[in-house]
């Protein structure tokens, strides 16, 4: 066998080589995240910028078609609202308005005295004809959050330089928390036009603290704090936003540095390994979430068109058992489909069936026919991509099934989201689990989205919102109520009718509310004043560099 | 020679005529595949409460109404315009910004990735070609089995715990530092961009954020080309030529790079062409690992929106690649081999 000789190396090769290892070498220097050599945001130094990474996507950044928690974060951050809840606080709170709105006797017309003084970032002056242009874009433009105001408001229109009226097609008492929808923000409109399909993906003209400097699709959002902000100048001269693709990822650049704040989306078990790394001074903020995760029971499908059926598996819930074995202690227990964090929701399936009262659930069973040697079977559906629907669902499963003792058997499927959400109406799934984020925090956005049963054919919704769910439960009596919340404007009578629809919800089980999140920021040692708003949302402005 | 000539260029007009029909069947399969699998595209973009004439109007606005027919002759009509249609999850964005966008970070990834894999795999084939039997062969055939069949994405996050994580070597993903301005576009390839502009930060910080994404890619190929390397390498050297060039005195490695190599080529440049084809496509797992945003990436997250002009622009446009570059290698191939004719 041949062996090769010792390779004698020229001039040329030998300088080659040398020449390839130093660019190997170079690139193994330390990361440049933290030198600040290179240019960073718009050319502002890197010491006072906040680096933020998430994992959610961000579909488009007009405000006339943003939908998502993380385009709504942006908007929040980049534009402003009529009106807003300030970080902390469940009031809301005029921002773009100087007061709160007056209501004629009917409760459909608003008149909305608006700020002077304020410039959009291409320099345009904020009045009332641009407010109205921009909620006009919003429903005109047909987007996807545009049903939200277009269901509902008549017309808008400026009644002066700076007073806004705008007229609505019936009273709706939850319209002014609806006009803090962050995508209901102020836009020039020298910067965007109104007309169906008529959008601008990359690029938001608003009057917010941050300017968008630089939008890259799935790379990153650079924001610049506002020179001309008409209000407190941001803590920080702006923010960059990193998009990741996994939270493994995001978690990583976390942990080294890359980044000051991770949000959006953080597993439980990521974030309860930060909470565990005290030493390391991670900084955690949560609050409670808008979302909320709940089951649909199809009532025209045996064996859940028995009521006893629908209310013992109510009982049977085990909240806790989800609560700590799926989101480890990061998710709250609900007992309404008006979440804990609004003042009117009600406990009521507590009320009504206790904190997973395995006896009573037995006894409601037992009632409606079913025994271990002759048990109830029904199937529980979820999105196959979500891997906490799919723990959740096992363990409903087996706490179910354990509750009842041999009476009711749980059969578990999965199926993909786009396909679960188009047969939701068809009627094919007995049981399935669902979420749901909220558009603005008023109860009615946790009623009118899942109650009303607009046609029925022999008390079965062939119509409306029971339908789309996949529910089909009917009762003119929940219409009704749930009308009546819509109009009236006196709080205290308010209060008392969606008290009255949650017991009814409770009573009769088209739905079971199971958990309702909670929403974490992590952010590194280096960063203060960390907080989070009421929409999945974080006040960037607010942060500051230690 | 004449028939030789002759036969030449009948067999580029046949490819060449074969080319659109496959691109064609491909075009066509992807139509039928997506209107197949359920789920309505605009329920899923406008959301389950969108009112039905708001979702009629999308239709109409996107060309998704009419019958299946309709929509595939329309489809068709405007891909011979090279129309690839617009997004309809993200409005306002057609497929070629979208290509635009995300084609040259993916080229970037790629060739790197090749040029990682063909470091690794080119000098081990030759060595253990030129050593058979011994333990840096036995090595070296270990090591291609072993590569090829690593998980990418397991490697990728191995290579980043150790490399990002532990180490701080290296950034864990994304193309740029958080926050750091792209180069002056002429490329779209970072490292290409900055260094055309003179921009050495940049140009330094976007090898820095490729090294690990694209040893990753690298290594997992690297183990097929090495054991080809070999194998052909070997072949090559056992032939008689080789034994005359050894017998007229010829140094070994002057044998083995310019005799034999050259020779062993043939088959693993047909190999290096498919295999960039592929990596365009396929490296998915690494983009998603490295929060690298290529086009692969953006594919996926196009499908699970029920995009469907983004995912059927997307597949027709990789399509194309793969059959332009296998049309190329085969005329590459016929020219240089006599005996491959039709």
């Amino acid at each position: 066998m041949t062996r090769l000789p010792v390779v004698q190396l020229s001039r040329r090769q030998f300088i080659g080589i040398c020449g390839g290892a130093a660019i190997a070498l170079a690139s193994c220097r330390p990361p440049s995240d933290t030198q600040g050599a290179v240019e960073v945001g718009s050319g502002a130094a890197a010491d006072n910028r906040i680096r933020m990474g998430i994992t959610d996507k961000l579909r488009t950044l007009d405000p006339a078609d943003a939908y998502e928690p993380a385009s709504l974060n942006v908007l929040l951050n980049v534009g402003e609202t009529l009106y807003t809840y300030p970080p902390g606080s469940k009031d809301l709170t005029p921002l773009l308005a100087t007061d709160m709105p007056v209501i004629d006797g009917e409760g459909t017309t608003f008149r909305i005295p608006l700020r002077e003084g304020v410039k959009f970032h291409d320099g345009t002056d904020f009045n009332a004809e641009a407010m109205a242009f921009s909620l006009r874009r919003l429903i005109e433009n047909g987007g996807k959050p545009s049903f939200l105001l277009a269901d509902i408001v008549d017309s808008v229109e400026a009644t002066g330089e700076y007073e806004l009226t705008v007229k609505l097609k019936y009273p709706f008492g939850g319209f002014s928390a609806m006009l803090a929808f962050p995508g209901a923000c102020a836009v020039s409109p020298a910067a965007y036009t109104i007309g169906s399909g008529e959008f601008e993906p990359e690029k938001v003209v608003a009057t917010g603290p941050y300017r968008l400097t630089r939008y890259m699709e799935n790379v990153s959002v650079t924001l610049d704090a506002n020179p001309d902000y008409w209000g407190d100048t941001p803590a920080n001269e702006g923010v960059d936003l990193q998009l990741f693709n996994t939270s493994g990822t995001l978690l990583n650049a976390f942990k080294t540095g890359a980044i000051d704040l991770a949000f959006q989306t953080l597993e439980p078990s990521q974030i309860d390994s930060l909470k565990k790394e005290s030493d390391a001074g991670w900084q955690l903020v949560s609050q409670s979430s808008g979302l909320i995760r709940y089951l649909v029971l199809n009532v025209t499908q045996a064996p859940l068109d028995r009521k006893e059926v629908r209310q013992a598996i109510a009982a049977a819930v085990d909240r806790a058992i989800l609560q700590n074995r799926v989101f480890l202690g990061q998710a709250e227990p609900l007992y309404s489909l008006v979440p804990n964090n609004l003042s009117t929701s009600r406990p009521a399936f507590k009320d009504a069936y206790g904190e997973g009262d395995t006896d009573k659930a037995k006894e409601l069973l037992s009632a409606a026919g079913f025994s271990a040697d002759n048990p109830a079977r029904t199937t529980l559906w979820h999105a196959s991509e979500n891997t906490r629907g799919e723990l959740m669902s096992s363990l409903l499963k087996a706490s179910l099934e354990k509750a009842f003792e041999g009476a009711l058997e749980v059969d578990l499927q999965a199926v993909e989201a786009a396909t679960l959400f188009d047969n939701l109406n068809k009627g094919t799934y007995p049981m399935v689990l669902l979420s749901w984020s909220p558009d603005f925090l008023d109860a009615d956005n946790y009623i009118q989205p899942f109650l009303p049963c607009e046609n029925h054919e022999d008390g079965v919704c062939v119509g409306g919102e029971t339908f789309e769910h996949g529910s089909f439960f009917h009762s003119d009596d929940l219409n009704q109520l749930v009308q009546q919340q819509r109009t009236e404007t006196d709080v205290a009578k308010r209060e008392q009718i969606l008290a009255d629809i949650q017991a009814a919800v409770a009573e009769e089980v088209p739905y079971i509310p199971l958990v309702q999140g909670i929403d974490f920021i992590s952010g590194s040692p280096k960063v203060q004043n960390l907080k989070l708003a009421g929409q999945q949302a974080v006040p960037l402005w607010l942060v500051r560099k230690a | 020679m004449a028939a030789s000539s002759n036969s030449l260029r009948t067999f580029i007009l046949t490819r060449l005529l074969l080319a659109p029909l496959q691109l064609w069947v491909v075009v066509t399969l992807i139509f039928a595949l997506l209107r197949i699998v359920p789920g309505d595209p605009i329920a899923v973009i406008l959301g389950p409460r969108a009112t039905p004439a708001v979702m009629e109007q999308m239709r109409q606005t996107l060309g998704m109404d009419g019958s299946i027919l309709q929509q595939y002759w329309r489809y068709l009509f405007d891909l011979l315009r090279l129309d690839l249609g617009s997004s309809i999850s993200t409005a306002g964005k057609s497929v070629w910004d979208i290509i635009y966008t995300f084609f040259p970070s993916t080229v970037e990834l790629a060739v790197s990735g090749l040029l990682v894999s063909l470091a690794i795999g080119f000098p081990l084939g030759i060595l253990a070609a030129t050593r058979p039997q011994s333990s840096l062969d036995r090595a070296t055939r270990s090591f291609s089995i072993l590569t090829y069949a690593l998980p990418m994405f397991w490697l990728g996050m191995m290579l980043q715990l150790i490399f990002s994580v532990q180490l701080r070597w290296f950034p864990v993903g994304s193309r740029l530092p958080v926050g750091v301005a792209p180069p002056k576009f002429f490329t779209g390839a970072y490292s290409v961009d900055a260094l055309l502009s003179g921009n050495w930060d940049v140009f330094w910080a976007s090898l820095h954020h490729l090294a690990l994404p694209a040893f990753t890619l690298g290594l997992v190929m690297s183990g097929v080309f090495a054991r080809m390397i070999r194998v052909n390498l070997r072949e090559v050297l056992d032939a008689t030529y080789i034994t005359a060039a050894r017998s007229r005195g010829f140094g070994e490695w002057r044998i083995v790079l310019i005799h034999a190599l050259r020779n062993a080529l043939v088959p693993i440049l047909t190999v290096i062409g498919l295999a960039l084809a592929s990596l365009l496509g396929g490296a998915l797992l690494t983009e998603v690992t490295f929060s690298w945003p290529g086009l692969a990436s953006r594919l996926v997250q196009a499908i699970g929106q029920r995009d469907y002009p983004v995912v059927q622009g997307l597949v027709v446009f990789f399509a194309a690649i793969v059959v332009v570059v296998s049309l190329g290698l085969d005329i590459l191939n016929a020219y240089i081999d006599p005996r491959i004719r039709y």
